[in-house]
């Protein structure tokens, strides 16, 4: 039976024509521009929190050959700390080489000790360090905080996500207008049929059903598609990337996401394509189709 | 059995289309509705399967009162239906239009092979079933109507002017097959029409005029050769 109903809703793809292709190219638009807002919200949040670390992350360099067991105490007593994290020299040096793709020789390592602390909540950094500062902690060379860069990164964050639903929220009405309308031009050419249908017995769900799943047929490929034109976009632009750097200065490639982040961007459009179509098609069946 | 009792239908401006009918068709009985255009033979027919709804009294078909039914599936399953402009399905052949309703009703491919096979048979179209139905003629696609309002078997066989866009030799034929039908499978059929001849196949004849019943023949004492004119 439900072969039967897959069958119709082919048919009725079928008889579409024309209209399938403009529904799905506007709702792959819709998903892209959608796509690349998620993309970007992504990529500004590992920036910002792998790069200049958080509003909520701070980092102490340690004064040469000061053992940070003291410090760690001592930041132990304040109940807004988190965690901290101990970063050896060794470490430091290890990872600059890896995100600078460098091969330094390691007499050349000058990087301290360092501590990275975070805070319960961004309004208590400055707290702390203030209280560090105060205190004046002989094992403590510099603290390193920079909550405005941070605050900027997720201004643009905001902004970027703000500029993306607004635009998704237009693309996504004009698609549901012209899936709504599709749908109902199939069932004004197909009234009489469908009368028919109705006269002989045939359930609501094998009439109606057909058409709600053309419209989940309609959100999975234009996801599908978005998806495509967003892994182009981004082998594309990482690419060119790579070709600027010459292959080095990796610093910037958390900018793209990683196959993990993608698949789940791909999954939550297509989520977002089939309940947005298939959303439209059932308001259509229910408003026009009185069987 | 198919009962009225006193059904009114009114509309909305204050016409009526039905005026306190009274109808008591047995089962298996085939009757004619006869009358001119605007007569109601239409209206009573699409109240007999929920397509109009009645402003007044009862109707029952198999002793189901059909004004306290919210779901028409189940009383349309039993009804099959022929139109005038016969409704088949462009896209599909002979033999996908007359299993359509078979197949949305959930029937395997060898119940759907069997029973389209079987109707085919009665109305004479099995050597067509792969043909597409704009290449038949009028006749043979209300053949088809035909096949698809008897392939699943109904107890009840309501034709709204089978014959409207037939020629005289096809509309004979097709008469002539539904009195086939009736004595075979033994369906309680109802048919509107407004061919003065069917009184020739002795059937009962129920004529309607401005939404009421003007004649009501009894088909036992109609002559072999009708005298009634319409």
């Amino acid at each position: 039976m439900l072969m039967r109903v897959v069958a119709e809703s082919g048919l009725g793809l079928w008889r579409s024509g024309w209209l399938n292709l403009i529904i799905v190219s506007i709702l792959m638009s819709t998903l892209t521009v959608f796509g690349i807002m998620l993309e970007f919200s992504v990529s500004l949040k590992k920036l910002a929190n792998n790069v200049m670390g958080s509003e909520t992350q701070f980092t102490i360099f340690l004064k040469d050959k000061v053992e940070p067991e003291g410090l760690i105490e001592k930041l132990r007593g304040f109940k807004e700390v988190m965690k901290i994290e101990v970063v050896p020299r060794e470490k430091a040096w290890m990872q600059m080489n890896q995100i600078l793709d460098l091969k330094l020789d390691d007499s050349l390592n000058n990087l301290p000790d360092a501590l990275n602390v975070r805070v319960n909540h961004p309004k208590y950094a400055a707290y702390v360090i203030n209280e560090l500062h105060s205190s004046q902690s002989s094992d403590i060379d510099q603290i390193i905080y920079a909550p405005a860069a941070v605050q900027k990164l997720n201004m643009v964050k905001n902004l970027l996500i703000l500029l993306g639903t607004f635009i998704s929220i237009l693309l996504g009405i004009a698609t549901f207008v012209i899936n709504f309308n599709t749908i109902e031009l199939v069932i004004r050419a197909r009234r009489e049929e469908l009368k028919l249908l109705s006269f002989m017995g045939v359930t609501n769900w094998f009439i109606k059903g057909p058409f709600v799943l053309q419209g989940i047929f309609y959100g999975l490929i234009s996801a599908l598609a978005a998806g495509f034109v967003l892994w182009t976009f981004d082998s594309f632009t990482r690419f060119q990337w790579h070709q600027l750097m010459s292959g080095q200065f990796g610093l910037l490639d958390v900018l793209w996401p990683n196959p993990h982040e993608f698949t789940i961007i791909i999954l939550i459009l297509g989520l977002v394509g089939v309940t947005f179509s298939s959303a439209s098609s059932f308001w259509a069946t229910e408003r026009r189709l009185h069987v | 059995m198919i009962e009225l009792y006193r059904v009114n239908k009114d509309y909305a401006n204050g016409q009526s289309a039905l005026k306190d009918i009274s109808l008591h068709i047995p089962m298996g009985q085939m009757t004619f509705l006869i009358g001119e255009s605007g007569a109601g033979k239409s209206t009573l027919l699409k109240i007999l399967y929920r397509a109009e709804t009645f402003s007044s009294g009862r109707v029952l078909v198999g002793r189901v009162d059909i004004s306290r039914l919210t779901d028409f599936s189940q009383l349309r399953k039993r009804i099959g239906l022929i139109f005038q402009d016969y409704i088949l399905l462009p896209h599909l052949n002979v033999f996908d239009n007359v299993a359509y309703i078979l197949r949305a009703q959930g029937a395997s491919e060898r119940e759907v092979r069997y029973r389209v096979e079987g109707a085919l048979n009665v109305v004479g179209l099995l050597d067509k079933e792969k043909e597409m139905t704009q290449h038949l003629s009028g006749g043979e696609r209300q053949r088809v109507g035909i096949a698809r309002a008897i392939v699943t078997n109904p107890p009840i066989l309501l034709a709204d002017e089978p014959t409207g866009n037939l020629d005289p030799v096809n509309s004979l034929k097709i008469f002539q097959l539904f009195k086939e039908i009736n004595e075979k499978l033994k369906m309680t059929m109802i048919i509107a029409t407004h061919d003065p001849r069917v009184n020739q196949l002795r059937k009962r004849i129920v004529q309607l005029s401005g939404g009421m019943v003007t004649m009501d023949t009894d088909p036992s004492t109609l002559p072999m050769f009708g005298s009634l004119v319409v």
